[in-house]
């Protein structure tokens, strides 16, 4: 494994101290995309914002290169980890290039100017998510996508070794969905850290290097996507009588729906209930 | 991209992206604000043409003494309070509506118009000295202000803004009500209260301006710095918090700026309404919501503005003079309705 950027040990988080996840240990290797899985309300949020930072952790330790992120100022933290949200209104009025300055506030602060570095900073962040064409279209015009990307520039714009992605393929059709993912692989392979969680168990399957199940208030350790996802992982996780195949093209594993499976998986459930 | 042809055309800021645009639009702005400054000097219950006026603040020999009296002693400190009172309220604005990040916030959303007309009323009823009636609102702004976050952060733990928002309603509630209570208790005092309430800047001389000018400057100055920062929480708190922004910071820099600002406007002219709401609104129109240009572009549209009524005031139904904040709500109220249908028209 990779020089590990961000680790996690002993974490318990969660919110007014009921925590959603204990016990969790997690490493997020340099130059590697780790994806955190699980269903809905399984806590993928809430890790990965304590993960950045934004929420403490109700015990725990965390390190970012090294160093506890709970003993790190809030612009050294910025300037180490860089975190996306899944969403955020985009604010009318605002160019493309204007949003992503924003990304250069760890860096710069609150009162110094911007230096030729920022610009290109900016510009590079820009290129990077194929946006350079845009800079100065305003960023409530961009489209889904787009604007998907723009959020990600911004926080390449950081310069943070490490890179942390609340469901960047969500609500995307299936070709700015791989858009994105291959962009992430290439951000990681570039040296970067990078750990997102994803919706879809099949596009994690296909881009993450190594998975995290988030299942029953625990995460099964990352591992590579065959041995993660194995059967009775994603069974245990779901319950949903996923059939599991392997992808013509590459070995990795495949989850299809089955009504059939579905219908028995309730009815045992329904059998265990009473 | 098909959306972007439609819209170019009817979203004014987006031209004013362009250097050149963005260079000639500031100089009108600034040529706006000379030429209100003139033509309100001009105005009142004696009237002066320009090159009157132009010969007093010239200082040019043979200009009439009565002229030069008027105008210099008496209307061009009035004008100037009346242009800073609304550059104050309009940075007061720009700050609050970027902190709490909703257009409808202004400057009295602290509490600050309530607590300054109760500490208005008290030295009115009270003290009843000249002068008394501005110290009392200014100290009743700010202690507005200052009791509505010690009470945001009392109710939450982490001094939300919406916490802010809800405790300058209650202090709004509060101070009002202590109004009532001191005008029904000395009923001979109402008309002094209420008309002191509705605003004016009759009378304000170059005492008043010596609080105010260095104050407004003060405010202005200071928010301009905080331009960077108000950009990132454009964002939205919990972005602006992972993009490295100590939210908690700027918001009591925000709160503490726009209180101050706020206080030394209405100890000027009185609760003087929907300049802090209107003049960032039609700055932003023109010149986009980046701060460092909307904060200085507030300040010269909340001056023109203020300084418009005022003169209109004195003028509309002379020789009787209206509360200026009867003018401002007249004609802020509409401008205010034009401007949200023309930018919710822009986002379709």
């Amino acid at each position: 494994m990779n020089p590990t950027a961000l680790s996690a040990r002993g974490l318990a988080c969660g919110y007014r101290r009921v925590p959603v996840l204990r016990d969790v240990d997690l490493d997020i290797p340099e130059g590697e995309l780790t994806v955190l899985v699980g269903p809905n309300g399984s806590g993928k949020t809430t890790l990965l914002r304590s993960l950045g930072g934004l929420l403490a952790p109700l015990s725990g330790e965390i390190l970012v290169r090294g160093r506890p992120i709970a003993r790190l100022g809030i612009r050294d933290r910025a300037r180490l980890a860089a975190y996306v949200p899944q969403m955020e209104a985009p604010v009318p009025g605002y160019t493309v290039r204007q949003t992503v300055w924003a990304g250069r506030f760890a860096r710069l602060g609150w009162f110094a100017p911007g230096t030729p570095e920022d610009e290109r900073a900016v510009a590079g962040a820009l290129a990077a998510v194929g946006l350079g064409g845009d800079a100065e279209r305003p960023a409530s015009e961009l489209s889904g996508g787009e604007f998907r990307r723009l959020l990600i520039a911004r926080a390449l714009a950081q310069e943070a070794p490490v890179l942390l992605l609340d469901e960047p393929e969500a609500h995307l059709d299936a070709g700015h969905q791989a858009e994105i993912l291959g962009m992430l692989r290439r951000l990681a392979r570039s040296g970067t850290a990078v750990a997102a969680t994803i919706h879809d168990l099949n596009l994690a399957s296909l881009w993450a290097d190594r998975i995290g199940v988030l299942t029953g208030g625990r995460l099964r350790p990352p591992a590579a996507p065959r041995e993660a996802l194995s059967e009775d992982a994603v069974e245990g996780a779901y319950r949903a009588g996923l059939i599991r195949i392997d992808h013509p093209r590459t070995d990795r594993p495949q989850f299809l729906h089955s009504v059939t499976n579905l219908v028995m998986t309730q009815a045992r459930k329904r059998n265990r209930a009473e | 991209m098909k959306a972007r042809s439609l819209r170019t055309a009817s979203v004014p800021s987006r031209a004013a992206r362009r250097p050149v645009v963005r260079l000639a639009y500031a100089l009108a702005a600034l040529g706006l604000l000379v030429l209100v400054l003139l033509a309100s000097l001009g105005m009142g219950a004696v009237s002066y043409g320009p090159r009157e006026v132009a010969a007093v603040l010239l200082g040019k020999q043979g200009a009439d003494p009565v002229a030069a009296v008027i105008l210099r002693d008496l209307r061009l400190a009035r004008t100037l309070a009346a242009g800073l009172a609304g550059a104050a309220l309009a940075v007061s604005g720009v700050l609050l509506q970027g902190l709490f990040r909703n257009p409808l916030a202004d400057p009295y959303i602290l509490g600050t118009s309530a607590g300054a007309a109760l500490g208005a009323a008290a030295a009115l009823v009270f003290v009843r000295t000249p002068g008394s009636a501005s110290l009392g609102a200014f100290a009743g702004a700010l202690g507005a202000a200052a009791l509505s976050g010690a009470a945001a952060r009392a109710t939450s733990r982490s001094g939300s803004t919406t916490a802010v928002l809800l405790a300058g309603t209650a202090v709004s509630a509060l101070c009002s009500a202590g109004v009532t209570l001191l005008v029904s208790l000395r009923q001979q005092d109402l008309y002094a209260v209420y008309f002191w309430l509705l605003g004016s800047f009759n009378g304000r001389g170059w005492k008043e301006l010596a609080v105010l000018a260095p104050l407004t400057a003060l405010v202005s100055g200071t928010a301009l710095l905080l331009a960077r920062p108000l950009d990132v929480l454009a964002a939205g708190e919990e972005s602006a918090r992972s993009l490295g922004l100590d939210v908690r910071l700027l918001r009591a820099a925000a709160v503490a700026l726009a209180a101050l600002g706020t206080a030394a406007a209405v100890a000027a002219g009185g609760v003087v309404g929907f300049v802090g709401l209107v003049a960032p609104h039609a700055a932003r129109l023109v010149f986009g919501p980046s701060h460092a240009r909307l904060i200085p572009a507030s300040a010269v549209a909340g001056a023109v503005l203020l300084m418009s009524a005022d003169a209109l005031a004195r003028t509309v139904l002379a020789p009787l003079e209206l509360p200026v904040g009867v003018l401002t709500a007249f004609a802020g109220a509409p401008f205010f309705l034009v401007i949200l249908a023309r930018r919710d028209g822009g986002r379709r």
